[in-house]
């Protein structure tokens, strides 16, 4: 039902403008684009100001949580293994189109709401990414927001360290760890890195 | 109601050099083509197993068109975009244009994120573009030497309004949901260390150490997002904006690691109306 409304919103914008397209200039023609003006800030200000969002009409809800010393960061770290057994983070544009931040977030939430063989369905597509970004990386050749306009290409927002160190052989096998720790602890101090799923070939 | 009537009429229907029509055509174009070239592989999100949509569902994806379309048909709608946002660029039937732009960066824009539930999708850089270019396609094209007239100022104002106020809500949500003391220097040291074990920005730590470096970054945000929305009743103070914003924008990425990819859209706010005055009057 909230998608429906949403839905319904955006046709709403669309066709107020329609109208707004459709009328030679005179006074029904101000009319329209006032009614239009209006139905523009009304869908924006309810979506700013009652955090709805709407996309594109949206309450560009970020960075907006208190940060306190004893507040807890998380992180899944995705770690591809070679033959060898070596582990090699990924790069986070690895998986592209969607962004490591995005898949930790699914990998969190996403992944223990399916089933065992989804599960191993989806770990194994992941595994095949990861693979062919290796594959590319080895190469040379760039991932992502550089694939072609190179250094001058926009990056994700989230700007994580880049890794664009790569095996030359397949891997073996995808992990995901997590592991959390305090801002005032730092990293570092992290107490409880853990394995989370492990996909072999 | 005499005044808020006037100051309606003042922000919207001012004449405008049709320059402002013009010049807000031709960044949102350059804006979506830099996003989506710096993207080349979002259609290919249609290969990832339908278990991906497990946290979206199916209502939120049809809202924007992702419905198991064929891959080859993505692609296909991927390319049309490019061309069409091409010939909005370069003024070829520029409201038809516009119209599949906007319908079409509304289809792409939440690939990128959908399998999350678009989290952050209004901060990719594709969000102004989408509604600016459909704005445009319902508005008055500018003729070849056309003279100004309020036909080109709502929708130059409209689209440097729905800029400003991704600078605007940000403030509100922070009182709403942390209360004034978002702005602090407290918060921001904390910030700037929280980020710092996730992105490494290169001057986290040492702003975390310096509580007056933090004050001054509180009090920069909350004037900087707070007063955006002056840009759309004073082109003064939009040409004040831009400075202060693009420092903004600089030293977030070197204390917390965010990029804006919506940085070039801040050309907007050039005073685009005195820019096509000084040009001289349009060619009869």
């Amino acid at each position: 039902m909230p998608d429906l409304l949403r839905a319904a919103s955006f046709l709403g914008f669309l066709a107020l403008g329609w109208r707004v397209a459709g009328l030679a200039p005179g006074a029904a023609r101000r009319r329209a684009i006032n009614l239009f003006l209006a139905c523009v800030l009304l869908l924006s200000g309810a979506a700013g100001v009652l955090q709805w969002d709407d996309w594109p009409f949206t309450s560009h809800t970020i960075a907006v949580g208190r940060a306190r010393p004893d507040s807890r960061v998380c992180t899944t770290e995705l770690v591809g293994v070679d033959g060898g057994g070596r582990e090699w983070r990924l790069d986070p544009y690895t998986f592209t189109p969607v962004y490591d931040s995005i898949l930790q977030y699914w990998i969190e939430q996403g992944l223990p709401r399916l089933g065992a063989p989804e599960q191993a369905k989806a770990a194994s597509f992941l595994l095949e990414r990861a693979e062919e970004s290796r594959r590319r990386l080895a190469a040379g050749r760039a991932l992502g927001h550089e694939r072609i306009l190179g250094p001058l290409g926009s990056p994700y927002w989230l700007l994580l360290p880049r890794s664009r160190a790569a095996p030359s052989s397949p891997y073996a096998a995808l992990r995901a760890y997590s592991s959390c720790w305090a801002i005032a602890e730092g990293p570092g101090l992290s107490t409880d890195r853990r394995l989370v799923w492990e996909q072999r070939r | 109601m005499k005044a808020a009537a006037a100051l309606w009429e003042h922000v919207w229907f001012r004449p405008a050099h049709p320059l402002c029509v013009t010049a807000t055509r031709a960044i949102l174009c350059l804006q979506a083509l830099w996003i989506l070239l710096s993207r080349p592989d979002i259609p290919d999100l249609e290969r990832w197993p339908a278990e991906f949509l497990v946290l979206a569902g199916r209502a939120l994806p049809a809202r924007f068109g992702i419905a198991g379309l064929p891959v080859a048909v993505e692609w296909a709608l991927y390319l049309v975009l490019h061309a069409a946002l091409l010939a909005a660029l370069f003024g070829l039937r520029p409201r038809l244009t516009c119209l599949v732009s906007g319908l079409l960066l509304y289809h792409f824009a939440p690939f990128e994120e959908v399998i999350a539930r678009m989290p952050h999708t209004a901060f990719g850089g594709l969000t102004v573009p989408t509604l600016g270019l459909l704005v445009l396609a319902f508005a008055e094209q500018p003729p070849r030497g056309a003279a100004p007239s309020g036909e080109y100022r709502w929708p130059f104002a409209l689209v440097q309004l729905l800029f400003a106020l991704g600078y605007f809500f940000p403030t509100l949500a922070k009182l709403r949901f942390s209360g004034p003391g978002w702005f602090t220097a407290e918060n921001m040291r904390y910030y700037a260390l929280g980020n710092l074990g996730v992105t490494g920005a290169p001057l986290a730590a040492w702003v975390a150490e310096r509580p007056l470096v933090c004050g001054a970054i509180a009090l920069g945000t909350l004037l900087i997002e707070g007063l955006a929305p002056l840009v759309v009743f004073s082109p003064v103070a939009a040409m004040a904006f831009i400075p202060a914003a693009l420092l903004f924008h600089t030293g977030i990425v070197l204390v917390i690691g965010y990029f804006f990819p919506s940085l070039p859209l801040l050309l907007l706010l050039l005073d685009w109306d005195r820019i096509g005055r000084r040009r001289g009057p349009p060619a009869a």
